[in-house]
């Protein structure tokens, strides 16, 4: 039985501990990330999600603990399992003196891509990643953009089955991230890659990922989907565009909740969704009206929930 | 694909990279050939006083040879040091113990050699290992020359006047007792002026010339430069006039001049039977030995025959006693004496007015020549040595100082360090390609990503090898070039360069692995790179005399990769050694490249350190 999920599981680790020396930088780790899925792993800077993505491409051997990838052992299957996953740091690594075409080559000879469907693996990279009128150019002539689509694609010409990318959106402009954000869902929804993402971003990977999990100082704090994930934490109420003389009887309304107040109106601390839809339709019913309401759950308060006992 | 064949694609992109990347192409390919170029000109033209180092020598002396001691009065006489051994071993042995630089073997058979006077060289050792003892003395023993004929020609002069005329003067002296005692008064009187005559024989223009190449002589031996003296030295010990003074001390000669005098000359104004012509040029006749032209000399011959029949009467006259046959005996003695004496006088004549117009030359040479000068002439005259042939002379000794590295004097200081330049430039490309590419490579991340894509360390390190082959190919063609073109070094052998080159340069990328795994930044990587290639500089020695450094660097040098190497590429420059005789420099180097490389790979780290 126990094969059989592992079959179906893409990454299966189980107390997993990574020791440096003295330093513990994963404590007990147990994941399971499903073929075709994207799973994050969110954590702050030394959370751990180098390592761990480390570990999962066997560039570092666990102190303990038992990790599949694709069904293979990462240490031992090493060169094999290289064949069939995407490691995407979180540096953007392409020769810049060479053509994003000529970086793909390189790479894709590296990767043993046979020399007969190298050519059209490249071709079919370049068009897919939007690079072909562009694609003799050195690759210090691209934008930041640019660059990193040859990075994701220097690292899938081998056609992998699984893709790790390291600290995804770290350091990228709103456009910039985006894209990658774009390009991601695209690999995952057209080629039916799994992806495993590391973000230091919560709001990011609440975005993008099927299912996360939250690292915090080696140690899994949190993980499943989103909502999983943040119904843990209390929720926010946004209502804005409140005529003046309602303001008054908001307050007096959804006392005693904590009301903070925010840009073009306030926010009210809820404990639950349905707790907020309740009070919609309390303020719908003493007639106060406001131009929009919404709802949401702030990654930060969640992170801070999640790591609250980690941090004391 | 062949995992074999990921090295190639590793050299070949990082080739591609080197073409497109002006930085890197000057830091391995350009920086260097410029720091080679600097340096070889500045060595090549302004440190060849290294080579007048005062240099101790110790000279072999076989069985007390007189040879030897001149060579040792030699060495004194030129800032340099000699010491005396009996055996070849002592002297090896103070070679190795670095008491003597040099060692000059006098061979047994020198003796011999001078006595033949034919070109021979006395054997040269020396260490090949360090730049200042190569500056050994080549010792030649020259046959004499055409100059240094020039130069000995006064010699010939003073021992005519003072070998030859006073034994004359004393002959004739004694023909003057006899004719005092019972010949006629023209006789006598005839006797007189030929005695006042040879008396004068030139004998004033012999003086002064004698006097003005003293002269000169004393002032080279007061003013010269040791060179000089040592020259002047060897012409007064070892010039001998040996025809001359076989001439002075050969009794039938002197014989043949009483029997000419006292028999022949008297009649000769009146000889019967003679050509009219001839008769004419007797009639100019003098008894001046020394002025009797060589024409002259071969009439007399002619007429001597014609003498018979007065002679035997004279003799007759003369020892009434003696029997007609002893007479004849004697007359048939006095004419063939006397006939000898007319073959040396036309063949001395020959020679003593050849030798005058050389004397003359000499003396206006001398007259004019600039002391400071003279040095450099002689040096140029005597590069000339061998092209002449004078047997009449003996050989002088000949001792001149050149640089003699690896025992040929083609070879000069700038052909010495070459090729520990090449080995530098080798180093140096080799070295700071490695440590830059692969630390630039580890900050940028593509070593990680190299890695995750199944290359093995192995594997990227012989991708490295491959292009440090190729960098040291095209530093190699370079240095090559700018050696032939700019510095006009002779390479002995250029495939086996090529071949020791590009073996070496293989050594040199363990060397650089290991900087890279200690380096975190492209900065300390440069750093420590120039760092390690100025240290080796200093301490292999390859660029400047090695036993200015103290010992304890000396020691250091034989730990350093580069002095092998710099020895084996002087293996295929220099010498044209066979792999063989080549074979322990190639065992160090590989052994170091071997064990650098190993403990590189194995240090070798794909991700930044923190």
């Amino acid at each position: 039985m126990a094969e059989a999920q592992e079959s179906e599981a893409a990454v299966s680790v189980v107390d997993l501990t990574v020791n440096f020396g003295k330093v513990q930088a994963l404590s007990n780790i147990n994941l399971e990330i499903k073929k075709g899925e994207i799973f994050g792993i969110v954590g702050t800077n030394g959370a751990g999600k180098s390592t761990l993505i480390d570990v999962l491409s066997g560039m570092v051997k666990p102190s303990s603990g038992r990790i599949r990838v694709l069904g293979l052992d990462p240490i031992r299957q090493a060169a094999r399992l290289r064949r069939i996953i995407g490691v995407i740091p979180q540096e953007t690594s392409v020769e810049e003196r060479l053509s994003a075409e000529e970086n793909l080559r390189y790479f894709g000879r590296l990767l043993d891509v046979p020399s007969g469907t190298l050519g059209e693996q490249v071709d079919r990279l370049i068009r897919f990643m939007g690079l072909l009128e562009r694609k003799d150019d050195p690759v210090e002539t691209y934008s930041v953009g640019m660059k990193k689509k040859v990075h994701f694609a220097c690292s899938i010409v081998h056609s992998p089955q699984l893709i790790m990318v390291d600290e995804v959106t770290a350091g990228f402009d709103p456009r910039t991230k985006r894209d990658v954000e774009k390009l991601i869902l695209k690999m995952n929804r057209e080629q039916g890659l799994t992806c495993l993402l590391t973000t230091h971003d919560l709001l990011d990977a609440s975005r993008l990922c099927d299912r996360l999990a939250v690292l915090h100082r080696g140690r899994v704090v949190s993980q499943g989907t989103w909502g999983a994930i943040s119904s843990a934490c209390r929720a926010r109420l946004i209502v804005r565009g409140i005529p003046k003389v309602d303001e008054g009887r908001l307050t007096a309304l959804v006392s005693p909740r904590k009301i903070l107040p925010t840009l073009g109106g306030v926010q009210i601390e809820v404990d639950s969704r349905s707790e907020a839809f309740s009070l919609v339709g309390l303020l719908e019913a003493k007639g106060i009206q406001a131009s929009s309401i919404s709802f949401e759950v702030p990654p930060d308060e969640v992170f801070d929930v999640l790591t609250e006992d980690e941090g004391a | 694909m062949s995992a074999g064949r990921k090295p190639i694609w590793i050299a070949l992109t990082d080739a591609r990279k080197i073409a497109r990347e002006r930085r890197t192409i000057l830091l391995t390919i350009v920086l260097p050939v410029i720091v080679v170029i600097v340096v070889g000109v500045t060595f090549s033209l302004g440190y060849q006083q290294f080579e007048k180092r005062e240099l101790v020598i110790g000279v072999v002396k076989h069985r007390n040879s007189t040879y030897a001691q001149m060579i040792v009065d030699g060495i004194e006489q030129q800032n340099a040091t000699a010491i005396v051994y009996e055996t070849v071993e002592d002297a090896r042995k103070d070679l190795v113990a670095e008491k003597i630089d040099s060692i000059i073997e006098v061979d047994p058979w020198i003796t011999e050699k001078m006595r033949e006077f034919k070109r021979s060289w006395i054997r040269i050792h020396a260490d090949e290992t360090r730049p200042l003892l190569t500056a050994a003395i080549e010792v030649t023993m020259l046959q004499a020359k055409e100059e240094v004929v020039d130069e000995l020609a006064w010699t010939y002069v003073k021992s005519l006047k003072e070998g030859i005329i006073p034994r004359l003067v004393e002959a004739l002296t004694s023909i003057e007792a006899m004719l005092e005692q019972g010949r006629s008064g023209q006789e006598t009187r005839d006797a007189l002026d030929l005695l006042a005559k040879i008396e004068s024989v030139d004998d004033d223009a012999i003086s002064s010339m004698v006097a003005a190449t003293e002269t000169g002589l004393r002032e080279i031996m007061a003013n010269g430069t040791p060179a000089q003296k040592m020259l002047v030295s060897m012409i007064n010990q070892s010039a001998v006039v040996g025809t001359l003074r076989g001439l002075s001390d050969s009794k039938p000669l002197l014989d043949s001049c009483y029997h000419f005098l006292r028999y022949a000359y008297p009649h000769l104004g009146d000889v019967g039977g003679l050509p009219l012509q001839m008769a004419a040029d007797l009639s100019g006749f003098t008894s001046n030995l020394s002025e009797i032209t060589p024409e002259q000399a071969a009439i007399i011959k002619l007429a001597l025959p014609l003498l018979r029949d007065r002679l035997i009467q004279t003799l007759s006259s003369e020892s009434p006693d003696k029997t007609p046959e002893e007479i004849g005996s004697i007359a048939e003695t006095v004419l063939s004496s006397a006939s000898s004496l007319m073959d040396v006088v036309i063949s001395r004549q020959l020679e003593i007015v050849n030798m005058s117009r050389r004397v003359e030359a000499v003396r206006m040479r001398l007259e004019s020549v600039d002391l400071a000068e003279l040095g450099r002439e002689g040096k140029s005259l005597l590069e000339r040595v061998g092209e002449m042939e004078k047997a009449f002379l003996t050989s002088p000794l000949y001792l001149t100082e050149m640089p003699l590295y690896f025992g040929s004097e083609r070879k000069r200081y700038v052909d010495y360090i070459s090729p520990g330049i090449f080995a530098f430039g080798i180093l140096f490309s080799v070295l700071v390609y490695t440590v830059l590419s692969v630390v630039r490579d580890r900050e940028k991340g593509i070593l990680r990503r190299i890695f995750v894509c199944n290359v093995g360390r192995w594997t990227y390190v012989g991708g490295k090898c491959l292009v440090c082959l190729g960098i040291a190919a095209v530093q190699i063609i370079i240095l090559t070039a700018c050696a032939v073109l700019l510095f006009d070094i002779y390479i002995v052998n250029v495939p086996k360069t090529f071949f020791f080159g590009l073996y070496a340069s293989v050594g040199f990328v363990g060397l650089g692995l290991l900087v890279s795994s200690v380096s975190k930044t492209e900065l300390e990587a440069l750093t420590a790179s120039f760092g390690l290639c100025f240290i080796m500089l200093i301490i292999s020695g390859i660029f400047y005399p090695f036993e200015l450094s103290p010992s304890i660097v000396r020691q250091a040098s034989r730990y350093v990769p580069i002095t092998y190497v710099a020895d084996l590429l002087k293996a295929g420059m220099i010498k044209d050694a066979t792999l063989g005789e080549a074979l322990g420099n190639l065992i160090s180097v590989g052994a170091y490249g071997g064990v650098t490389l190993v403990m590189g790979t194995l240090g070798f780290r794909w991700r930044k350190k923190g």
